[in-house]
């Protein structure tokens, strides 16, 4: 508490003592002063003030404010600093505004004649070498140089005035631009913002991607034309019908990707298939040529029993391979799993012969074997006729398997073929279905809008669409053509929403007599 | 000019705070218009108490002087019941430019401490002043009890 009074005690001495110091300072600095105002020529300020470009009070310093190169009116750097008699120094500008309100230091309140403001030339210099931001600093300018020199900058350097622009005329941001369209100017930061609302400019209908080729000014849209525009009075089934439509693509899109998915799996089957075919020729070459030589070499037709067993077990062995793609297709096409898994059980059963058969051609080889040692090594006629007749009904017997099998694998392919046909089948169905909905969407679009155009080119009581005219339409044709009377495409609308309409109605009233009858 | 004046004069008061007074703006969007309040300097009967003030600018500002007054009721020889305080430094005829909102406060809070009472508002509270120190005291003191404390 003392420390404030004391504080205040000391501004009052300082308000009511600095008549007598100040008289001394006055009368040192006057003398000195004056003399060489006269010599110097006037300080910057001056020139700034006349550009009146800015008020120079307002200039934004480097470095935070001194208080001892303070004005005490604004509280900022002197700006060509004046004294007065009784030695308090302001700016010139601030003790001549000062002046003008009342007479009087701003600081002692002793009265003061203009006329005896002298500057403070020193005071001055010092405060001119201070560094300043550019005035066009928020538009851009990073600049800073002494507060003398500004002025130049502003005059020569600063990008950023409109009437000085240089390289950057095009894009100077504080260049003025006149609008093009309602020709009022502004600086082109504004001009940005500006033309997004300006309503002379000239803009498309709101609706112009389904169709509407309204095209005028913005002030136009909101006033005129959204209340006339026959697209507005459907917008909500516009939007709607192109909400469907995407959704319809993204769906074909879809279907697309499966069908692609799908595609290669077929191509697998079929190599597949191609293998098994090219290993069953094989088979089938081999037994010939074993057939062809089993007369003449015994054992060699032992070697090509094991070779076939061989095969027969490759064959197999694909066999099982198989249901790595069966559940491949069962995922998609359930109704083909039955087919599939028939296919499976034949093969299955035919595995099964196969094998058993393999096993009577050990045994039949293991009795030939015995035979042969039963016979000490010599062949004897009877049992060269014997194993040769039991070779051609194992051969017999083979080739009928073989038949079966090729059968079987043709039978495969085919309902292959038919499990791939009817997938493309039921893809193109749901592409033809889509596109059909498309139709119907396009077609009633187009109906609607040419209601639309009737009514306002008729603007009288319209014919109310489907009942009065369906039944003139309907029962006569001839007349039908005179009634509408109007393009085309018109007829055509009216006719197809007629022909929709028509039927239901006598069913449902059928429905009704029959009600009737019953009650 | 009064804003940017101002503007300074705030961001000095912020970087050296007053002791006992709080002062600032009322809003942001308008610097013309602050608000504060002191406390009652402890060698006075307005010790414990919290003064609300209210000083309004002018664009003239700082050629003419801001209208300062007490919003908190207080029983002062230079305030009266309306809050308008009577203090040379703000009188129109007496207002000097240079004087900064810093030095007004420290007046108001001198002016607590030490009631002038050749120049009254209040005749009546500065002839009790005068004359029957001990009353003044009382009635001073249940004035910031009642009206005062937080
Ligand atoms: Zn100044
Ligand atoms: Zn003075
Ligand atoms: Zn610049
Ligand atoms: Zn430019
Ligand atoms: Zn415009
Ligand atoms: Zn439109």
């Amino acid at each position: 508490m003392a420390a404030t009074g004391s504080v205040y005690r000391n501004n009052s001495n300082i308000d009511s003592s600095n008549n007598g110091s100040s008289n001394n300072n006055s009368g040192s600095s006057n003398t000195t002063n004056y003399n060489e105002t006269k010599d110097l020529p006037i300080s910057f300020s001056a020139t700034l003030t006349e550009e009146a470009l800015y008020d120079p009070r307002g200039l934004q310093y480097v470095e935070p404010t001194q208080t001892s190169l303070q004005c005490s009116v604004c509280c900022e750097y002197f700006t060509e600093p004046v004294s007065a008699p009784c030695g308090h120094t302001f700016c010139r500008a601030c003790i001549l505004q000062a002046l003008e309100v009342r007479n009087g230091c701003p600081l002692c309140r002793t009265k003061i004649d203009p006329a005896m403001l002298y500057e403070v030339i020193a005071l001055s210099r010092i405060c001119d070498e201070l560094l300043v931001y550019c005035p066009h600093k928020e538009l851009g300018c990073n600049h800073t140089c002494q507060r003398i020199q500004i002025g130049q900058h502003l005059k020569d350097d600063c990008v950023y005035i409109g009437t000085l622009c240089r390289e950057h005329h095009k894009t100077c941001p504080a260049e003025s631009v006149t609008c093009p369209h309602c020709e009022t100017t502004r600086a082109r930061l504004r001009h940005l913002e500006h033309i997004k609302t300006c309503p002379q400019q000239i803009i498309p209908c709101t609706l112009s991607e389904f169709g509407c080729p309204w095209k005028g000014p913005r002030f136009d849209l909101e006033a005129i034309h959204i209340p006339q525009c026959p697209y507005e009075a459907i917008r909500g089934f516009l939007e709607l019908s192109k909400s469907k439509m995407e959704a319809l693509e993204q769906e074909n899109q879809h279907l697309r990707g499966i069908f692609h998915d799908l595609r290669p799996q077929v191509q697998q089957l079929r190599d597949q298939v191609g293998q098994i075919q090219e290993s069953l020729q094989l088979i089938a070459e081999q037994e010939q040529e074993q057939a062809a030589g089993s007369n003449i070499n015994n054992s060699g037709g032992g070697i090509s029993f094991g070779t076939l067993g061989g095969f027969m077990d490759m064959n197999y062995h694909q066999y099982q391979h198989r249901p790595q793609f069966s559940p491949r297709i069962d995922r998609r096409e359930s109704y083909d799993l039955v087919s599939v898994n028939g296919v499976d059980n034949e093969m299955e059963m035919e595995r099964q012969r196969a094998s058993t058969m393999n096993r009577n051609n050990s045994i039949g080889a293991e009795s030939m074997m015995s035979s042969g040692a039963g016979a000490g090594g010599v062949m004897t006629p009877g049992n060269a006729a014997e194993a040769h007749e039991l070779l051609i009904s194992e051969n017999e017997r083979i080739r009928s398997e073989i038949e079966t099998l090729t059968a079987g694998l043709a039978s495969l392919e085919l309902k292959q073929n038919m499990a791939i046909m009817t997938e493309s089948m039921r893809i193109q169905e749901e592409v033809q279905s889509l596109r059909a909905v498309c139709h119907g969407l396009r077609m009633q679009m187009h109906y609607l809008l040419l209601e639309q155009q009737n009514l306002r080119h008729h603007p009288g009581p319209p014919p109310p669409p489907g009942s009065p005219a369906g039944a003139v339409g309907g029962n006569q044709p001839g007349l039908k053509g005179s009634v509408n009377g109007g393009p085309s495409g018109d007829s055509t609308a009216n006719g197809r929403s007629l022909s929709v309409s028509g039927p239901p109605r006598p069913r449902l009233s059928d429905g009704l007599g029959r009600q009737d009858t019953k009650l | 000019m009064a804003l940017r004046r101002l503007q300074a004069e705030l961001t000095d008061l912020n970087r050296n705070p007053l002791e006992n007074v709080s002062v600032g703006p009322s809003d942001d969007s308008n610097i013309l218009h602050w608000k504060g309040h002191i406390l009652g300097p402890s060698n006075s009967p307005y010790k414990g108490g919290i003064f609300k003030i209210d000083i309004q600018f002018n664009t003239d500002y700082p050629f003419k002087p801001p209208k300062v007054k007490f919003t908190t009721k207080i029983y002062h020889p230079n305030i009266d019941e309306e809050g308008a305080i009577c203090v040379a430094l703000l009188k129109n005829d007496q207002w000097k430019p240079a004087t900064r909102v810093n030095q007004v406060l420290r007046a108001l809070v001198t002016l607590l401490e030490q009631p002038n009472p050749e120049d009254p508002l209040m005749t009546d509270i500065a002839e009790i002043y005068v004359t029957d120190q001990a009353k003044f005291q009382k009635t001073a003191k249940d004035y910031t009890k009642r009206y005062a404390s937080s």
